[in-house]
């Protein structure tokens, strides 16, 4: 290896490291969270493709906000049950979750698994929550990816029992943000 | 004879309930699967990408009568369209600044409109607004004018 090679690992961990100096606070405005209900009688699916998440790696905080009525089902009756009657999102418009990623290094390049530890606050209702998060880091972009289970009851959703037999008792929740450097 | 006559208005009965239920089913499995259609549907507003995103920074946006799940058109140069999510998006600019914007999420049938949008086109989109995140956010978005 030539002198000149030698230089390279030294070049890029400086460029990193100017970066990140830069940089702190890591945006997305398109996140992606869904979530799934399994019952023996349907199954019900919704996804919100508009989900804001901010990562700041200074305080590795996370802060995720969303639209309740930016939810979109398969079916329009099952959009209405869930905004109108559930989840009542005129009353309720956001869901908020915030955070912090236990021991985690933005420096180390490549794939982290994290517990995000935080309040989830939905339908006037805030539960803490340990989310295990898989962490990689591309160049520029940090994606956070991940699944958890939330139970419905936890969140005062009411159900009529004519319907209990449709909507799970525990909902499965998947998530993936693409944070890019954000320039406030 | 009066226990055939019996039978029948039970057998009545029954047959009713099932057809009831058979209509039912046939509508829940016949509704669209683009359930919040807005071809139909008359702007209640109109409106610029930049006086959107202005009055929504000023929390002035009930004064001009935005609300959650209005039908709005507006008017706006494209700064990006991208597939995120296997969704078409169309972000609108609001000029000067780089954020905050209008993030479009279009209806499943715009892929063809939208082939042969770029940067800095000004289009006209209708869609549903659903509130203001740090940008705001509409959705079944369909094209009307390029």
């Amino acid at each position: 290896m030539n002198s000149r090679n030698r230089l390279i690992p030294f070049f890029v961990f400086f460029c990193f490291c100017t970066f990140a100096q830069e940089h702190t606070k890591f945006i997305e405005r398109q996140g992606h969270v869904s979530f799934f209900s399994y019952t023996s009688v349907e199954n019900i699916k919704a996804e919100n493709n508009q989900v804001l998440g901010i990562v700041d790696l200074q305080t590795n905080e996370i802060a995720v906000s969303m639209l309740m009525n930016a939810f979109i089902f398969e079916k329009a009756l099952m959009r209405e049950h869930f905004n109108e009657s559930y989840v009542e999102s005129d009353i309720y418009p956001k869901a908020i979750f915030e955070g912090v990623i236990s021991d985690f290094d933005p420096t180390l390049s490549g794939e982290q698994t994290r517990i995000i530890q935080g309040n989830f606050s939905m339908h006037g209702v805030t539960k803490q929550l340990e989310i295990k998060t898989k962490i990689e880091r591309r160049e520029r972009t940090y994606i956070l990816s991940g699944t958890f289970e939330t139970i419905v009851q936890d969140y005062k959703i009411k159900i009529p029992p004519l319907l209990a037999g449709n909507i799970a008792k525990t909902i499965s929740v998947d998530f993936r943000f693409e944070c890019l450097p954000y320039e406030e | 004879m009066r226990g055939t006559k019996k039978i029948g208005v039970f057998g009545k009965v029954i047959l009713t309930s099932i057809l009831l239920v058979m209509g039912l089913c046939l509508i829940w499995f016949t509704l669209p699967l683009n359930s919040e259609n807005v071809y139909n549907k008359d702007p209640e507003l109109y409106i610029n990408a930049h006086n959107l995103i202005t009055k929504l920074e000023l929390n002035a946006s009930e004064s001009i009568g935005l609300v959650s799940e209005k039908v709005v058109e507006i008017t706006g140069a494209i700064k990006e369209v991208n597939n995120r999510n296997n969704r078409i998006t169309i972000i609108l600019g609001t000029g000067d600044r780089e954020h905050p914007s209008i993030i479009c999420d279009m209806a499943d049938d715009q892929r063809d409109y939208i082939k042969h949008l770029s940067a800095n086109d000004t289009i006209v989109v209708k869609g549903i607004y659903k509130g203001f995140l740090k940008d705001a956010i509409f959705l079944n978005c369909i094209v009307i004018h390029e």
